[in-house]
């Protein structure tokens, strides 16, 4: 099955959030790391948050 | 007043700065991009040195013909300390370049900056939403 990636970015704030609900292990991971690194090396956190999709749940990764 | 000001931006990415120019209003082939930062001018055409006794330079620039009525140079310098580039805004075009602007500048770097961290990654982007002060950027990952 397919597995989407949501960006999110916050218009007051600037904040970016990286949702990658369905993602775990190595590929979960490897976007982290990228994602981490384009946003300035800023740490990005695993967060579960399973009613952000009510489809596709598991783990989303939030950049701060 | 012409004076310049230097401010601290969150980019790094020069082409995905430039990506975010545009989406600010400014055309591509209106902005020169530099290796070696250039002489930055005032609406006058007199060469500035506000922000360095050697001359306000940048390695990205608007020309002041470009910016606005009776407006001065906009420029981003390269600060190799940071690795970020830094807005050179004067005084006098920092009405219209304002912290609000600023901020819509960093919104716009973000979503060109994620949007390559996407392609990078091989995933296939399937558009950009804004609603409700939000950007939303979809890909789907079809490298399985």
């Amino acid at each position: 099955m397919a597995k989407f990636v949501t960006a999110t970015i916050d218009h007051e704030t600037a904040e970016v959030e990286i949702d990658l609900a369905g993602y775990k292990g190595k590929g979960c991971h490897a976007l982290q790391d990228a994602f981490s690194k384009a946003l300035g090396g800023k740490t990005v956190v695993e967060k579960k948050k399973p009613e952000f999709n009510a489809v596709v749940t598991g783990k989303t990764c939030i950049t701060r | 007043m012409s004076e310049y000001r230097k401010s601290t931006t969150n980019c790094k990415d020069r082409e995905c700065l430039i990506e975010a120019l545009i989406e600010m209003g400014y055309k591509r082939e209106h902005i020169e991009i530099h290796e070696t930062a250039q002489q930055l001018y005032d609406y006058t055409g007199r060469a500035t040195h506000y922000t360095d006794p050697k001359g306000d330079r940048a390695n990205v620039i608007v020309r002041r013909q470009f910016v606005g009525g009776a407006a001065n140079d906009l420029g981003f310098k390269l600060n190799p300390e940071t690795g970020t580039y830094d807005a050179i805004i004067s005084a006098y075009d920092s009405g219209k370049h304002n912290a609000q602007w600023l901020k819509g500048l960093k919104v716009s770097y973000s979503e060109a900056n994620v949007i390559k961290t996407g392609k990078l990654q091989g995933l296939k982007f399937l558009g950009k939403v804004k609603e409700n002060g939000k950007t939303q950027i979809r890909w789907m990952d079809t490298r399985l």
